[in-house]
């Protein structure tokens, strides 16, 4: 579903990714690890189209990001780590809104449903946006991903920002997602989160993938311990 | 997809204040431009209707005099006589004013009227620098454009707050206050990466946005338009609704054409991907460069290159012509004379009629060259300035504006053509009776040459019209981006920044990892 070849980008004498090769099918959960700058968000707008590659190319359901932009839009969502929304618009309008241009099409009722999924309180539903605090514009963009039902979820650090309850309310999510054959692919710092919902974990260094782990095969303590030894370098 | 941006769109500004507070005072320069505009329109129709109204009193009681007299030589049984050449009280039996041709050739006065058209409120232009009428006689055509303003006559004028003053200077900073941060609003806000995950091209987010923003403006001035239209009916009377409804049509191309520049200009700059201050910025300095800098430039090159001749040198051609004509005549009978036209004896009338005529035909001569220079002048400013209005859309469209109401320099000097035609033609009339001495009788007073303004056929106003707003209307679309997609770097160059923003907080939460 997700699939990065050869890809490559580099900006002016920094590498940002080099050579990266990935492949996330249906129902599989990714979690990118590394550290800042080790090109895990390059990597997603490489995905999102936000940026060319300087070489290698993306592709989203064996549609070449650069080559066909629009058709590959249609099959992937996408969760910033700071969901921005438009602030004198409640939660409910802006679900509306992004899922209108996803072509969802969402109905008020099932915006309702969503926005409950994600953990919005009822009562803020609402209420105008300026008055969120960064978790509940978060929980908004995980609705409008969701509203979206696209094969493949992209998120940079989805649940900075998140209160423990609200960051296992969110695993339980992409669980759910998972088992709905969404391919996702996660960048996140949360080694403990990554461990508890990806399939696979990839560390990430200096642009490079240096290390792909079955998440099943390790313990917490051991993606620990691998995520810090390749960070010595 | 378009509509739902656009509806969006459309909510969004309608829950922005500032964009509420800048719809308002829109409407209202609008329409305290049409008032005021409609105002000096009114007081200009005033003052003419008065004149004209004071000059057919006179004529009317000349005539009474002359009927008077007509009845009471016919009572008497008694030959007419002509009257002395100028004013004297006519008692009873004495031959009235009206007999003489050429008193009556230079004091009953005809108005030769420019009148307003049905957009002349719109832009008031020249109309409060020349007057809207002339009194013609058969005197020198010195007398008739001793009023009018002759300076600077492409003079770019700012002076009255009408309609084209807040379409030409207020406009463009009402679209570009809404268009500055298009693009980077949404950039600063953070939405605009969220947006352009969606399936929306940048090219139907960006026409969304500009229609709907455009489409607040084609609202207030079509609203504006036909409200002021309708209000200042003043001028509709003389060339018809037909011809006004026109110009209405022409007046709205040029001022959308107008604003969709300044659309296009937004855009083009929000192409730059600077913050909003930086586009801001350059979008100021584009109004004042494009709106008050190259206009002023062009008129000061205009009237530097090409000088009128000042209203001094004109007076100093007639009274040096009027003093040579004077010189060749028996000065101190002449002079007396002159200034006591009504002691003039019979045998010495036939020396006065001919001095009279000489000196007007004098005085014609010596300001004729000073008049063909200014002509000259003038065609050459307008020359230049209508070669360099492409410099400015502000010079295209107040051109424009000013020809599509009527209120143009190059309307008054077809007019003054005109007027200076009617002169001969009237003076045509008067002087050979003057000359030949012969007796006017009232049955000549309906005979008088009467003026008519022609205006010109709404063809040629299309015609000359059309043309450079065509080549803005080009310009604007030249100008307008032809790939929008180059704000894809926009997002990833946000969170880009993001991601530096927070490298703090991630370097630090790794270093915790490390010390656990």
């Amino acid at each position: 579903m997700l699939e990065a070849n050869s890809l490559c980008k580099v900006y002016g004498n920094t590498v940002a990714v080099k050579d990266l090769d990935l492949k996330v099918g249906p129902g599989e959960i990714y979690c990118m690890l590394g550290a800042n700058g080790a090109g895990k968000t390059t990597t997603v707008n490489c995905f999102l189209n936000f940026i060319e590659p300087t070489s290698g190319n993306v592709k989203i359901n064996g549609i070449d990001v650069q080559k066909k932009p629009m058709e590959t839009k249609e099959h992937v969502a996408y969760i910033p780590e700071n969901v921005m929304l438009y602030r004198n618009m409640s939660g409910l309008e802006n679900l509306r809104y992004f899922a209108t241009l996803g072509g969802s099409g969402c109905t008020e009722g099932d915006c309702h449903d969503l926005l409950a999924r994600c953990g919005l309180q009822p009562d803020a539903v609402g209420k105008d946006v300026v008055g969120y605090s960064k978790g509940m514009r978060q929980k908004v963009g995980i609705a409008i991903a969701l509203a979206k039902r696209a094969g493949a979820v992209l998120l940079d650090e989805p649940t900075s920002g998140l209160d423990p309850k609200s960051s296992n309310e969110f695993s339980e999510l992409l669980l759910q997602l998972s088992s709905e054959n969404v391919a996702i692919f996660m960048v996140t710092h949360d080694l403990f989160r990554a461990k508890e919902t990806g399939t696979r974990l990839g560390i990430m260094r200096q642009g490079e993938l240096v290390r792909e782990l079955d998440a099943e095969e390790v313990s917490h303590s051991e993606v620990e311990k691998i995520y810090l030894e390749e960070m010595k370098y | 997809m378009f509509s739902v941006i656009f509806r969006h769109e459309l909510q969004q500004l309608g829950k922005s204040r500032p964009t509420i507070a800048l719809f308002f005072l829109l409407v209202a320069a609008f329409v305290f431009a049409a008032w005021n505009g409609e105002r000096a329109v009114e007081k200009h129709v005033r003052g003419t209707q008065l004149v004209i109204d004071q000059q057919a009193a006179k004529k009317q009681s000349w005539l009474d005099d002359l009927i008077l007299y007509e009845d009471y030589v016919a009572e008497q049984g008694i030959p007419m006589q002509i009257a002395p050449p100028a004013y004297r009280p006519a008692p009873y039996g004495k031959p009235a004013l009206g007999t003489n041709a050429g008193t009556v050739g230079e004091k009953v006065e005809d108005v030769a009227v420019l009148p307003p058209n049905g957009l002349s409120a719109f832009s008031v232009g020249q109309l409060d620098l020349q007057r809207g009428y002339s009194l013609i006689n058969m005197k020198s055509k010195f007398f008739i454009s001793d009023n009018y303003e002759i300076e600077n006559p492409v003079n770019l004028s700012t002076g009255t707050f009408d309609i084209s003053f807040v379409v030409l200077f207020l406009l463009p900073i009402f679209i570009l206050a809404l268009t500055y941060d298009l693009l980077s609003g949404e950039r600063e806000a953070g939405t605009l990466a969220l947006i352009q995950t969606q399936r929306v091209s940048m090219r139907v987010l960006m026409a969304a946005k500009i229609c709907a923003r455009a489409s607040i403006f084609v609202a207030v001035i079509l609203f504006s338009g036909l409200i002021a239209f309708a209000y200042g009916a003043t001028g509709t009377i003389g060339f018809g609704f037909a011809d006004s409804a026109m110009r209405l049509v022409l007046w709205f191309a040029a001022v959308l054409v107008y604003s969709f520049f300044w659309f296009a200009l937004g855009v083009r700059v929000n192409m730059f991907r600077k913050s909003s201050e930086a586009n801001a910025t350059i979008l100021s300095c584009a109004w004042l460069s494009l709106v008050i800098i190259v206009p002023t430039l062009v008129s000061l090159v205009a009237t530097s290159l090409y000088p009128a001749p000042s209203r001094m040198m004109l007076k100093v051609s007639q009274r040096a012509a009027f003093a040579e004509a004077e010189a060749n005549l028996d000065e101190t009978k002449r002079k007396f004379y002159i200034e006591h036209a009504e002691m003039v004896p019979d045998e010495d009338l036939e020396e006065y009629t001919l001095s009279f005529v000489a000196r007007q035909e004098a005085m014609d001569i010596a300001v004729e060259p000073v008049y063909k220079r200014f002509e000259q002048q003038k065609e050459k400013q307008e020359k230049l300035v209508d070669t360099f209005q492409y410099a400015s859309p502000a010079i295209v469209v107040q051109l424009a504006l000013n020809d599509i109401s009527g209120t143009s320099s190059s309307r008054f000097s077809v007019y003054l053509q005109q007027v200076y035609a009617y002169h001969a033609e009237r003076k045509d009339y008067f002087l050979p009776k003057y000359i030949n001495r012969q007796i006017m009788t009232s049955d000549m007073f309906s005979e008088f040459p009467e003026f008519k303004y022609v205006q010109e056929d709404i063809s040629e106003l299309i015609y000359r019209v059309t043309f450079p707003l065509f080549l803005l209307l080009v310009s604007t679309l030249l100008i307008y981006p032809r790939r929008i997609s180059v704000v894809q770097g926009d997002a990833s160059r946000d969170l880009y920044g993001a991601n530096d923003a927070i490298a703090g907080l991630g370097k630090q939460k790794a270093e915790n990892i490390q010390e656990q």
